[in-house]
């Protein structure tokens, strides 16, 4: 076939493309087919056939002095398309002494100039490099580290020679050379070093220390990279003894390490996982992370067993652009581990732990409650409620429960895992089994895992290279209701009257006491709420991640990856009748839900290196395609007439509720092209762009392309730093980008289907269904646009400090926003393009690391993002959007306004306590009338912002977000002979939450429930310092309105991780036949510093900073064991 | 190697062209708006879809109740500093849970409406069928903008109208005044009227759409809030003279499940206390029920009776006891014969008696009782306008328009039935006390009354009592400038972008 140039319209000889492209046809997804057929292609490209002719080839090429040979020699082979083969170890250092300009000089003699001698054998050349270069003298000389120590044990050798030394204690070494040679010195820890003998007779060396940083290679997504050569700020995530944590979920892992990767919690509740956003919230909807494992998107937070993961990197700015449409909030990949070449290892971990609650909130004892309550009567001009009169119910009066010590609890961890990995020359396996079982330390609450693992490899021919990456999560778990502004587990905790009991003497749960149940409102016994949970769901996710690279030609690889993922989740709940007084529900119910997700990715990639001269070039190019499918299937009944578990099955429900079932199917298509080019690794240009296509748009609007550059200078690298020994390296890197956001976007708001409605109707009310349209329709919808600008600075010095900083803005525009349509629309929403958040900030990221050769060696890790957000603009004619998310209906303090960060608190601004009626009498406005005329001595004044002489909605401001002005985290790491030891601090500083629970637990007004403590520093004329407005059956000053007085300071510092670690010394664990042995603790969340009230000041973003008393982290205490066998 | 290359590209180009094609992917689940409105079932899915709203706790629930509950009927049972502020005109309200989406749900019904009003007459059908299906339309339009209208428009300000053709991307501005609301009602109810059946045409599995006789009931109440006492009489005795309706003998009857749809029924909310999973209808039976229900079941005890209510019966009106339960009252609850006390911390010591049938019986769960009492509705049909009230509007609309003694017949009718003896030259005084005794605790709206009355201010400024005497409410100060309207909704005028102003004073 490649005599031939044939049109391939007019004749196909190939019978194995006809074979490929019938395969296709019949295929019914053909672009998923390609990764087999592809296969079937490879092999005929790589046929041998091209002929060498040793001694008929000639060249022209350029040689630099200094240049290396085996630099060179790629050149020659590019040039001349002769294939060589050598031992690259007696070349691969060695740098030329020739110099000079040649034009069509045989190769051959080339070779003999180079000091080679050549020999044809079939298809190749063999080099052969010995016994040109002949000794004449006896070299000596010292080899020292940077700070002038003496280096002992370096390698010193003659390159292309068996010639070899190494150096003694003093630094010191003498070697046979002649004035050819080059002589190399290396070490482990070290920069290699050549140095051509010349005329010397005596060469010192100084060896500057191989810092891992430097030289590490980065996966950067469909490739990967030398971190020196990076031109984006791509982040490499430190996982410091990672494996003695145990941890629910990958966003643990990502906490606080790496600058620019905000790692929020979603309260503490072990089935929630935390959110990720890297550089900002990336606009109103929201971008999530995009998620790579081993070279795969994994669409939604992958449940990974942390133990495998070996490495993780952040594409934080424009470099993300490789991912076009989904990479605009950045990506995260992570690679699993793989076999290693030699003897089978065996390494077992076994962890136990103790969970328990940090911090509980204080409720009134019943004694304290009834003083309370008398006093919000008389305030309020109302009777005490008899409940809370001991003339009427003295028993009311008696503390018998604390209901924090009954919801929470100390919770057993268990987390084990075991891992085999091994490999011959061909062939390597890893192999991996993880299991983890932890209470939550809210009663009933858990979650499970396991986690299994096969990655295998195998190089089948010189060119062929397949593998697979096989894992398989099944998680399971039950949640405690904490999200409820109503019958959250933890308010009816506080709201409980401390005069009731979990249960009654007979063993049943205890409903409200006393002979006045009304009187503490409709709170649910939160014990027999938690105990009553009965949930089970299970969710199984299977990957199945098979890839064949394919070496095309010298330098071109071919790289085909398919990965499907299945994940198949059933959800069932019974719900038991709740007859206890309270809030009783007189039935029961079961609901089973089952969904099921199928997702293929295909991905084609080509990648070309090539280098000439000083100039490197690395070509990425290729074609991916995925597709998601999710079906639902979900079914309840009611009237179970045995609540026994064996009757806990549809079949046995009275009544059937009509089930109902949905599918949501969406594709991407997408072309790329990277190009990474390199001049003498001091000039960086990396240029990438992708064309991507969506199904949830209309063909108009459908495919959109995507670019962006970036360049790196390094600094270091120029002539005139050369000399600077102390400075291990200087980048400055740039990068721009635009990339796009579909964000949430469901195929609905483009195409929406309408909604099914039930309603009643007839003599005997029959239900009917009916279906109304609630969502407006937008043809024109398309991709939101990301502008990511990025200056950066890469810097390395003294061997031991290495900065890296960053400085970006990140622009979302044409936002997909879902906007609150104006009421008198009749709908609920319309998605549409519009507004412009801008995000910018500024990522340090610090590391000093300590001489790894001492007993004690040890590094520091600091990590700080400052990131500020704020609304440009929303759609035309639109200034701010009211969100819709509130406490009880009562409370709802967030806006997103022009101007103002996303989510900023809107709200009225108090200034005091009026401390006399007077007071507040004289409160008045221009025209003499009182500004609050309902306002009584101990109310909160108001101010009047608009200054229009009353209080309204026109007096709110805008008192903060729920985001940090920024966000750190330091890492201590430190290894003294046989221990080690991790610490591991991490906090937000200036982000505001909005307690709302103070609105039923610091005031008297509303529901009776049972109150925090924070009430009794109340306004009286005792207590005229309170805080806290009077305490009073009434609010008719609407001191309880959204005001800045829920708004509180959530900044926090807490000492997320300290781990102490013993590895047994080898001469005993050889005793045991085992090799390293390691014990440990640990200790999560040790403690915290905070101002915050509520249970936690991590509750997450996804109420957007309102606190309902949601699940708190726990603390946690673990022992673990560590043997590898 | 070039040649490999370059076959490689050619497929990969076809490739790509072939996996364009998979990106057209169609939603699937569910009808969309465009492959809709074709066929007679279409039609009558969206007829359906109307009446979804029906079942929120904030429509006929609560919602517009709260503000019904300003009047001097009643009390707010529970400690609720919402509430509290609603009832005494208190500005800090707004904002709040309990009124925010009165607007946005109503509008939602008059989107629905709005689409059948433009899609269905080009759908061929039954015409029978697809006249009803309009008639539906043109009646939920038209009350829901009357609700809307009566409480937040006057002469200042209407509620907006959103016809058919309006855009719904764009905020639409309120109506000058509140006549321009009541005409457009007007015209609504008219095309409602004209193409509805009567309810004796209907099919009793389609009991509870709209229906002729409603149509016109509801237009005599626009015409009476408009004061056009001509055309409230006059569609007040279409109603009357259509033959259709009549009064139950036993006023206790009215309220009980078996009589739903009885001659005395107009409209109603249907419920029903298992449908949907949960329930579906107007919970107020559950609301009014005493706080706890004696631990039996979870009444909410928010609307309870006062002693000006219980006082304004004159003596022997059989109403008083079937309207309103007090201490040391008989009745029955769950199969059990039961004395009446109030829940400790309620505020006051009577509770309303209209909606109780349903509890009555033993073993009610969950044939008349929803099983989950944090949605207490059950099987009596929450009524929403009854024959009573078409009496009632005729009087008074005759009052109005002859005098003293005009409105005696439909007066008499009903003070016959309460075991009253019947007067002659019954004038304003008379219509308002029937009025207030016939309809109290129902959707009827006394507080709406007051206002129109112009009663409001004088009322509002005496303190409400409780059973022993004891104030249980203070004096409230109504000023009939600002307060005869209630403040819209804070975010409707926050998603208008500001084409939505407050009323003024609010």
């Amino acid at each position: 076939m490649r005599n031939s140039l044939p049109n391939y319209h007019k004749k196909m000889k190939t019978p194995a493309f006809k074979r490929a492209f019938s395969f296709y046809r019949i295929m019914k997804y053909p672009c998923i087919a390609f990764s087999i057929t592809s296969v079937f292609c490879s092999s005929l490209m790589a046929s041998p056939s091209l002929a060498q002719r040793l001694d008929k080839s000639s060249v022209n090429i350029n040689i630099s002095k200094g240049e290396k040979l085996d630099v060179i020699l790629h050149k020659i082979e590019s040039l001349s398309g002769l294939h060589f083969v050598y031992n690259p170890d007696l070349l691969q250092e060695r740098n030329t002494v020739l110099s000079g300009s040649f034009k069509t000089e045989p190769v051959r003699s080339l070779l003999n100039k180079l000091g080679i001698s050549a020999v044809e054998k079939e298809d190749y050349v063999i080099l052969n490099t010995q016994g040109n270069i002949k000794a004449d003298r006896i070299v000596t000389g010292f080899v020292r580290d940077t700070l002038g120590a003496a280096i002992a044990g370096v390698s010193v050798k003659v390159v292309g020679t068996q010639t070899g030394t190494t150096t003694d204690a003093k630094g010191a070494f003498r070697i046979e050379a002649g004035p050819q040679a080059v002589l190399s010195f290396s070490m482990v820890g070290f920069h290699s070093k050549d140095v051509s003998v010349a005329e010397n007779e005596v060469i010192n060396v100084t060896l500057s220390e191989e810092r891992s940083t430097l030289s590490e290679v980065v996966v950067v997504g469909y490739g990967t990279q030398k971190k020196e050569t990076l031109t984006g700020a791509v982040s490499l995530v430190s996982l410091d003894k990672l494996s003695s944590r145990s941890v629910n979920s990958v966003g643990e892992v990502l906490a606080g390490k790496s600058p620019g990767v905000i790692v929020t919690n979603e309260g503490g509740d072990p089935t929630s996982t935390p959110r990720i956003n890297i550089r900002g919230a990336g606009g109103i909807n929201g971008e999530s992370v995009l998620y790579v494992i081993d070279g795969s998107i994994f669409l939604g937070t992958p449940q990974l067993n942390p133990n495998d993961i070996e490495s993780i990197s952040v594409l934080k700015d424009a470099s993300a652009a490789i991912y076009g449409a989904r990479a605009s909030g950045g990506v995260v990949l992570i690679t699993t581990k793989k076999g290693k070449k030699g003897q089978m290892q065996i390494s077992v971990d076994a962890k136990l732990g103790q969970q328990s609650a940090w911090r509980k909130l204080q409720p009134l004892n019943a004694e304290q409650r009834a003083q309370v309550a008398a006093t919000a009567a008389k305030n309020g001009g109302t009777t005490i409620l008899p409940a809370f009169d001991p003339t009427k119910y003295p028993e009311g009066l008696v503390t018998k429960t604390n209901w924090m010590d009954e919801v929470f609890r100390n919770a057993t961890l268990q987390d084990y895992n075991a891992a085999i990995n091994g490999g011959s020359e061909k062939s390597n396996f890893y192999l991996s089994f993880n299991y983890r079982n932890a209470e939550g330390i809210v009663l009933n609450t858990k979650t499970k895992r396991y986690n299994f693992r096969i990655n295998s490899e195998h190089q089948l021919t010189p060119w062929l290279k397949v593998g697979e990456n096989l894992s398989y999560s099944s998680t399971n778990g039950n949640g405690a209701n904490t999200s409820s502004d109503y019958t959250g587990a933890l308010l009816s905790a506080i709201y409980y009257p401390t005069n009731g009991t979990p249960y009654n003497a007979d063993g049943s749960f205890a409903g409200l006491p006393g002979p006045f149940p009304g009187d503490y409102g409709d709170i649910i016994n939160p014990v027999a709420e938690l105990m009553r949970i009965d949930i089970n769901n299970p969710v199984n996710v299977l990957v199945v991640n098979p890839y064949a690279s394919i070496q095309l030609a010298k330098g071109l690889t071919f790289r085909s990856n398919l990965s499907i993922t299945k994940s198949n989740a059933r959800f069932k709940s019974f719900t038991p009748r709740r007859p206890e007084i309270g809030k009783p529900v007189l039935s029961n119910s079961l609901v089973e839900r089952a969904d099921d997700a199928n997702d293929i990715l295909a991905e084609q990639v080509l990648n070309y290196k090539t280098s000439f001269d000083k100039h490197q070039l690395d070509l990425t190019g290729g074609y991916t395609f995925q597709k998601t499918k999710n079906t639902y299937l979900y079914t309840s009944g009611a009237g179970f007439d045995d609540e026994s578990k064996q009757y806990r099955y549809l079949g046995n429900a009275n009544t059937s509720q009509p089930s109902e079932s949905g599918l949501n199917a969406t594709a991407i298509s997408s072309l790329f092209l990277r190009a990474n080019y390199s001049y003498n690794d001091k000039y960086l240009l990396s240029l990438i762009g992708r064309r991507d296509g969506s199904s949830m748009l209309t063909k108009e609007n459908r495919f959109k392309n995507y670019a962006s550059a970036s360049a790196g200078w390094v600094i270091s690298k120029e002539e005139f730093l050369k000399s600077a020994t102390w400075l291990d390296q200087l980048k400055l890197r740039g990068s721009y980008g635009i990339l796009g956001n579909l964000a949430s976007l469901s195929p609905a708001a483009v195409n929406p289907l309408l909604a099914i409605t039930q309603s009643y109707f007839g003599q005997t009310p029959t239900l009917q269904k009916g279906y109304v349209q609630t969502i407006l329709a937008n043809k024109n919808l398309t991709w939101a646009e990301s502008k990511q600008t990025n200056i950066g600075l890469d810097l390395g010095i003294f061997n031991h400090f290495n900065l890296v900083a960053d400085y970006f803005i990140k622009e979302t525009n044409k936002m997909i926003l879902t906007r609150s349509l104006p009421g008198t629309a009749g709908l609920n929403s319309q998605t549409i393009n519009a507004g412009l958040v801008n995000d910018r900030g500024i990522e340090l990221g610090l590391t000093y690391n300590s001489s790894k050769n001492a007993d004690f060696s040890y590094s520091i890790n600091a990590t700080l993002t400052k990131l500020n957000n704020k609304v440009k603009e929303l759609d035309a004619g639109l200034s701010t959007i009211a969100v819709p998310t509130n406490f009880r209906n009562e409370l709802a303090p967030l806006s997103i306004t022009v101007g103002q960060p996303l989510y900023s608190y809107y709200v009225l601004k108090t200034d005091g306590i009026f401390q006399s009626q007077a007071e507040a009498d004289n409160y008045k406005n221009a025209n003499g009338q009182k500004i609050q005329p309902n306002a009584k001595a101990g109310d909160f004044k108001f101010v009047d912002i608009d200054g229009n002489g009353s209080i309204g909605s026109e007096d709110r401001y805008f008192a903060g977000s729920a985001y940090p002005d920024f966000s750190y985290g330091l890492s201590f790491n430190a290894n003294y002979k046989d221990f080690d030891f991790n610490i591991f601090a991490q906090g937000v500083q200036g982000n505001k939450l909005f307690n709302a629970i103070k609105r039923t637990t610091y005031s008297a007004s509303g529901p009776s429930y049972n109150k925090l403590t924070g009430i009794l520093d109340a306004w009286s004329p005792e207590n005229p310092n309170g805080k806290v407005p009077i305490i009073s059956t009434s609010d008719a000053n609407g001191n309880f309105n959204a005001s800045d007085f829920y708004i509180e300071n959530g900044s926090y510092l807490r000492i997320r991780n300290v781990t102490l670690g013993y590895t047994l010394p080898k001469s005993i664990a050889n005793k045991f036949k085992m090799g390293t042995v390691r014990i440990y603790a640990t200790a999560n969340n040790l403690f915290t510093i905070t101002k915050y009230t509520g249970f936690d000041p991590e509750i997450g973003m996804d109420n957007n900073g309102l606190d309902v008393g949601r699940y708190p982290q726990a603390r946690s205490f673990i022992v673990g064991l560590n043997v590898n066998f | 190697m070039k040649t490999n290359v370059k076959y490689f590209a050619i497929a990969a180009v076809a490739l790509f062209a072939s996996c364009n094609k998979q990106l057209d992917i169609t939603p699937e689940g569910s009808p969309s708006a465009q492959n809709f409105w074709k066929t007679e079932q279409d039609a009558i899915k969206a007829e359906a879809g109307m009446y979804e709203k029906y079942n929120e706790e904030d429509y006929y629930g609560r919602g517009m109740f709260w503000f019904i509950n300003a009047s001097d009927d009643m009390v707010t049972g529970r400690n609720k500093p919402e509430a509290d502020n609603i009832k005494n005109f208190n500005r800090n309200y707004i904002g709040g849970g309990y009124t925010e989406s009165q607007w946005s749900m109503r509008y939602a019904i008059i989107k629905r409406a709005n689409d059948i009003i433009i899609h269905v007459p080009n759908i061929s059908m039954d015409e029978a069928r697809k006249k009803q299906i309009i008639g539906d339309a043109y009646f939920n339009a038209g009350l829901v903008y009357f609700q809307l209208a009566a409480n937040y428009g006057n002469d200042k300000a209407g509620v907006p109208i959103v016809t058919p053709e309006t855009d719904a991307s764009v905020p639409v501005a309120r109506a000058n005044n509140v006549n321009e609301n009541y005409d457009y009602i007007i015209s609504l109810l008219l095309k409602a009227a004209d193409n509805l059946p009567y309810f004796s045409e209907m099919k009793d599995t389609d009991y509870g759409k709209a229906h002729k006789t409603a149509a016109w009931a509801y237009l005599s109440k626009v015409y009476l809030y408009k004061k056009d006492y001509t055309n409230a009489a006059k569609y007040a005795d279409m109603v009357i003279s259509s033959g259709k309706h009549e009064l139950l003998t036993n006023f206790a009857d009215v309220f009980k499940a078996a009589n739903n749809w009885s001659k005395e029924y107009i409209w109603s909310v249907v419920c029903t206390p298992n449908g949907g999973g949960t329930g579906w209808g107007s919970k107020l039976p559950g609301v009014m029920l005493t706080n706890k229900a004696w631990g039996i079941y979870n009444g909410w005890g928010y609307y309870l009776p006062t002693k000006e209510l219980y006082d304004s019966f004159e003596t022997g009106d059989l109403r008083r006891e079937a309207t309103i339960l007090k201490p040391g009252d008989k009745f029955q609850f769950f199969g059990a014969e039961r004395t009446f006390t109030k829940d400790g911390g309620a505020t006051s010591n009577y509770q309303f008696k209209k909606y109780m049938e349903p509890f009555s019986y033993a073993n009610p769960i969950p044939t008349h009782v929803n099983p989950n009492g944090d949605n207490g509705t059950t099987d009596l049909n929450v009524p929403l306008m009854r024959y009573a009230e078409v009496l009632l509007i005729k009087a008074e609309a005759a009052i109005n328009l002859n005098g003293a003694g005009a409105g005696d017949t439909e007066l008499n009718k009903i003070r016959k039935r309460a075991g009253l003896l019947a007067k002659s030259g019954m004038g304003l005084t008379d219509l308002k006390r029937e009025r207030r005794n016939e309809l109290a605790g129902e959707w009827a709206d006394r507080h709406r009354d007051l206002v129109r009355w112009g009663d409001a201010q004088a009322t509002y400024a005496k303190p409400l009592h409780d059973f022993d005497g004891a104030v249980i409410w203070p004096a409230r100060n109504f000023n009939p400038q600002v307060h005869d309207v209630w403040a819209v909704p804070q975010r409707e005028i926050d998603n208008s972008s500001g084409v939505i102003k407050q009323n003024a004073g609010w």
